[in-house]
């Protein structure tokens, strides 16, 4: 049998399970929807300046939303297309006070089923819920280790009531992962939330990338007034690796990322380079219906959504599988010997430049600066060791 | 694609189905996939190699052993003890996780 979750904590590159990764290669080739992401509501009782998705004006039930109804119907198309693999997210998907029906009634169709959540709404109700009907995983967001983190980055200081669900989920033996989102107002606090994931002992994956909120009414391409410049985030993305692994594994990975940028260029030196299709699962074995019922190839790539509800859900993929493989990244990130670790995608592409064209200048400062600050780090810490 | 529920604690003569799972077969990759309470024990997906679904789809219909063995001997050239065997360990391993009982 195939556990989907062995592992609480994995080092390695992916801790994806291998089933999981058969079905999406086969799917992918055979154009099957293995795996999908229903947003349920753009509503949230957070308010987090980075966020991409949910806006002040944005309320659960708020006209346009989909019904439970809506939801099953379009649960029963994407499975009898193969989907597998299905995330309910939002907003906070729990806000939902039909959430219960919905996530059952998904449940009973024969999915794996995975959810993301701010964690306040992890008791009462809901705890029961998982209890008796657990989901495969349960995404925790992790934006701080204090109360007054969590009022700097989501405007509620409701860490407490956060980190007592999140034990409580763990003592259900509910498989939990957390997100930490690092940006200008925690990243000083990144040694006490990591020191946090430790005494947790979750597995976690913390990014200090920050999209362009393109799909609300404030989103202005290449821009986010709430994240870190190029340079912070890179400098924060190494710290957070050193602090997560051991000194001897943290070297070993940057020497592979040092590795992998002479190889690269080795590899590249005199060759002819085209513009590549696009490198992750969206639009090719993966897709996200938003909280209106329009589906994209991914979340935050917001460009051409489809109605699934008037289309149907075959149409629907059918598009966006097509729009998918059409697209061709920047020549310039064919030939990048960064290419190994860059965060580049369709998405990042089409959120900082608006179109697919051009390499998104912030991410290759990005890359640029991880590059040098994991040799600088990496020198200094074997010089300490001599 | 080929999608089946198995409803709860069915009889099925000598086996009885114990836990709640669905039946898929997705990309030509067959599994069973635990839903309900079923979630709880076993936070995963049950692979089945070929011959597996085939002996799974018996176990559905309320075959026995025997019944599975004899009908496998019609659809495979292999020797009885080959597929016996394969048999044996297939129910082997769903009684091991508790998926069938007796």
């Amino acid at each position: 049998m195939q556990e989907l979750n062995e592992t609480k904590k994995r080092d390695c590159v992916t801790s994806e399970p291998d089933i999981s990764w058969l079905l999406h290669e086969k799917g992918g080739r055979m154009k099957l929807p293995v795996s999908g992401t229903f947003e349920l509501t753009a509503g949230c009782n957070f308010h987090c300046r980075m966020c991409y998705i949910h806006t002040d004006g944005d309320r659960v039930g708020g006209s346009g939303e989909l019904t439970v109804k809506q939801w099953l119907e379009i649960g029963r198309q994407a499975r009898a297309a193969g989907m597998v693999f299905l995330l309910l997210t939002g907003g906070e998907p729990l806000l939902r006070k039909d959430f219960a029906e919905i996530y059952e009634g998904l449940k009973s169709l024969g999915l794996v089923i995975s959810v993301n959540t701010n964690g306040y709404f992890l008791d009462g109700e809901i705890a029961e819920l998982f209890r008796r009907n657990p989901p495969s995983r349960l995404n925790i967001s992790l934006y701080g280790a204090d109360n007054e983190t969590y009022e700097r980055v989501c405007g509620v200081p409701v860490f407490t009531r956060v980190e007592e669900n999140i034990r409580k989920m763990k003592e259900l033996g509910i498989s939990v992962r957390l997100n930490c989102s690092i940006t200008p107002d925690n990243c000083r606090e990144l040694e006490k939330i990591q020191t946090l994931i430790s005494s947790l002992d979750l597995h976690a994956k913390a990014t200090t990338y920050m999209y362009p909120p393109m799909r609300t009414e404030k989103g202005v391409f290449g821009e986010n007034a709430c994240r870190l410049n190029a340079g912070q985030a890179a400098y924060y993305r190494v710290k957070r690796s050193e602090l997560h692994y051991s000194r001897e594994e943290f070297l070993k990975r940057c020497d592979g990322l040092l590795k992998g940028i002479e190889l690269n260029n080795e590899a590249m030196a005199g060759q002819r380079f085209d513009r590549e299709p696009m490198r992750c699962r969206a639009g090719k074995s993966s897709f996200w219906i938003n909280w209106r019922g329009e589906m994209s190839a991914c979340g935050v790539m917001c460009r051409e959504q489809i109605s699934v509800p008037e289309k149907g859900f075959s149409k629907a993929w059918e598009q966006v599988y097509r729009e998918a493989e059409a697209i061709r990244l920047p020549l310039k990130c064919s030939m990048c010997q960064y290419r190994h670790f860059c965060n580049v995608c369709a998405a990042v592409c089409y959120c900082e430049t608006g179109g697919f064209d051009e390499a998104p200048a912030y991410i290759c400062e990005l890359s640029e600066n991880t590059a040098t600050f994991v040799r600088e780090r990496a020198e200094e810490l074997r010089i300490e060791q001599s | 694609m080929m999608e089946r529920t198995v409803p709860i604690r069915s009889a099925v003569g000598e086996m009885k189905i114990q836990k709640q799972v669905i039946f898929r077969c997705v990309a030509g990759e067959s599994m069973l996939i635990p839903v309900g309470g079923t979630t709880g024990e076993y936070n995963g997906i049950f692979t089945l190699g070929g011959i597996g679904e085939d002996i799974w789809k018996m176990i559905e219909k309320g075959q026995e052993k025997e019944e599975i063995v004899t009908a496998l001997l019609e659809e495979y050239d292999a020797e009885e003890a080959t597929i016996r065997a394969d048999v044996e360990e297939f129910i082997g391993k769903l009684e091991s996780y508790g998926i069938i009982g007796h």
